[in-house]
């Protein structure tokens, strides 16, 4: 009996500690970025360029759909404006944001308001919503493709998919024309990369089709993020080798 | 080298797996077993004698399971992509599995006693007739047992079997077994390879690589914690298990609450729905038999 008394004992020490332990991490990191940002901004605001410009140079490869899974915190229209605008500067041409909870649908709006605000004249940002998924050619300007995309857009599309298959008597089972119908479902590409945020890893009902070769990186929190992290993001994208099952 | 190994750990290995037994453990663990050929060339090895020291760990692994509690591991043996690898190292993985798969046989009586349920996920009418013979016979020696559960993804992807589910499902339909009011999420999971195991409660990936490449992306789509380590499979070891699992049990409290969302939706399974998942599984059986016959 004192046996699992003991064991009980260390396993809540461990977890306890732990748990001391990310706290302290998370202040850490909170006061890192303050003094990082502050030094940045006001005291060197030379160095900052030269720091992005190395980063950039680092940057060899870029996803064409970048897709952001924003897990159990609630996000701010700020930074989510901000990574559409980084976007928008990398070139990156399509990004598309996950959030299972199902409130930022409500807040595209504002999203919306604050991306224009930033992007300025010349920038084009097509929004994927419910009315409007069509491109609008000829378009010389720099331009990003924002979609927000829900729960519904999960494993609920192979169900559409799956009941169109009957009605309209195709019967053609490949892989390639089911991603075919997969595609027209989601609009999007399938991303290349995803941004995973919060402290567990866990895609919460991401659409599974789509997230077949997508490379994973992993930030605890959305919160303040900073255009040098995301830089960082994508130097890792960047060193990632795909080999396809060879 | 065998399935079944002889308990090594130490002492102190096996007071820590007692402690990390405290909390909730899970029940189904998913592994990418990647790494096996830079490990051949990190320590100078042929690519063979690196897939051959992955298969040991495996085994190992499977007892560090056995002795943590979980019950149920899945793993990505062979990828249906990986046919496209040169026919010299499809030859040798081929070969590999079919003295893995003779194992079985040889070691028959100690697979039974642990009590070592063998399945195969994956689309078996690729495989060479040989190795499908002994992949289906291995099946079915196993299939009654029940204290432990390997599912073996064989020529397994992810996509081919969502496409297969959907098959399925239209089948039923134009056979009038379902309705088509019956079709639904849950449905489709009922109709994937891995219809007679929950989703997985971690998935782990070794050597670095951080993506899916079709592997359970279905099941691994919900609650399933993700540890992604930078480790080569060869080199895994208990420390790392226990690590993955003391992750899952930092994240438990998370993902019960939303594995309680996800279950509160679902409904309960009509006879005619019962009726046709057992009709599928009695066929899936039977085409094993012929499989082991051939």
């Amino acid at each position: 009996m004192w046996r699992i008394a003991v064991y009980e004992t260390l396993y809540s020490l461990i977890h306890g500690l732990y748990t001391v332990f990310e706290f302290f991490c998370g202040v850490f990191e909170y006061v890192y970025k303050i003094v990082f940002f502050t030094c940045h901004e006001f005291l060197f605001p030379s160095q900052k360029s030269i720091r992005l410009k190395e980063l950039v140079d680092k940057i060899k490869k870029k996803p064409k759909h970048l897709t952001v899974l924003l897990g159990p915190e609630e996000p701010e229209v700020a930074d989510l404006a901000n990574l559409v605008i980084w976007c928008l500067a990398s070139q990156i041409l399509f990004i598309s944001f996950y959030d299972h909870k199902g409130t930022l649908k409500k807040k595209e709006e504002k999203l919306q308001t604050e991306v224009k605000k930033r992007s300025g004249e010349t920038a084009q940002i097509i929004w994927y919503t419910d009315e409007n998924s069509n491109l609008e050619n000829g378009f010389k300007g720099s331009k990003v493709h924002v979609k927000v995309i829900t729960e519904e857009d999960s494993k609920m599309s192979a169900v559409n998919i799956t009941n169109s298959l009957l009605e309209s008597r195709e019967r053609d089972f490949t892989i390639e024309n089911i991603h075919k119908h997969f595609v027209k479902q989601f609009n999007f590409p399938d991303p290349e990369m995803g941004i995973v945020f919060g402290k567990d890893y866990c895609f919460y009902n991401y659409p599974p089709w789509q997230m077949r070769l997508t490379e994973f990186f992993r930030l605890t929190s959305l919160k303040g993020i900073t255009y040098a992290q995301f830089l960082q993001l994508l130097v890792k994208f960047t060193s990632r080798e795909q080999r396809l099952g060879k | 080298m065998s399935w079944i190994v002889d308990n090594q750990l130490t002492g102190f290995q096996k007071f820590c797996v007692n402690v990390i037994k405290c909390g909730p453990v899970p029940k189904h663990i998913a592994i990418i077993m990647d790494g096996n050929r830079r490990y051949a060339l990190k320590n100078k090895m042929g690519k063979t004698e690196g897939h051959t020291k992955g298969f040991e760990r495996l085994a190992e692994c499977l007892l560090w399971c056995r002795e943590l509690g979980v019950k149920e591991v899945t793993v990505y043996a062979f990828s249906i992509e990986n046919f496209n690898r040169t026919k010299e190292e499809v030859d040798t993985l081929m070969s590999l599995a079919k003295e893995k798969f003779e194992k079985v046989f040889e070691e028959k009586d100690k697979i039974m006693m642990e009590g070592i349920k063998i399945r195969v996920l994956g689309n078996l009418s690729l495989v060479p007739e040989d190795i499908r013979i002994l992949l289906a016979k291995s099946v079915l020696l196993t299939k009654d047992n029940d204290k432990s559960i390997l599912n073996i993804a064989f020529s397994y992807t992810s996509r081919d079997e969502i496409v297969h589910s959907m098959k399925t499902i239209v089948e039923g339909l134009e056979a009038k077994k379902i309705e088509p009011r019956d079709v639904d999420v849950d449905l489709l999971s009922y109709c994937m390879y891995s219809n007679q195991s929950p989703d997985p409660d971690i998935l782990i990936r070794t050597s670095g690589e951080v993506r899916l490449s079709d592997f359970l992306l279905w099941q691994i789509a919900e609650n399933t914690q993700i540890c992604f380590t930078e480790v080569l499979w060869p080199d895994f070891s208990i420390w790392n298990l226990l690590g993955c699992v003391f992750k899952y049990q930092r994240a438990y409290p998370t993902l019960k609450k939303y594995k309680d969302v996800c279950q509160s939706k679902r409904k309960i399974l009509s006879n005619r729905i019962i009726a046709f998942l057992e009709d599928i599984e009695k066929k899936r059986m039977e085409q094993m038999e012929v499989y082991a016959k051939a």
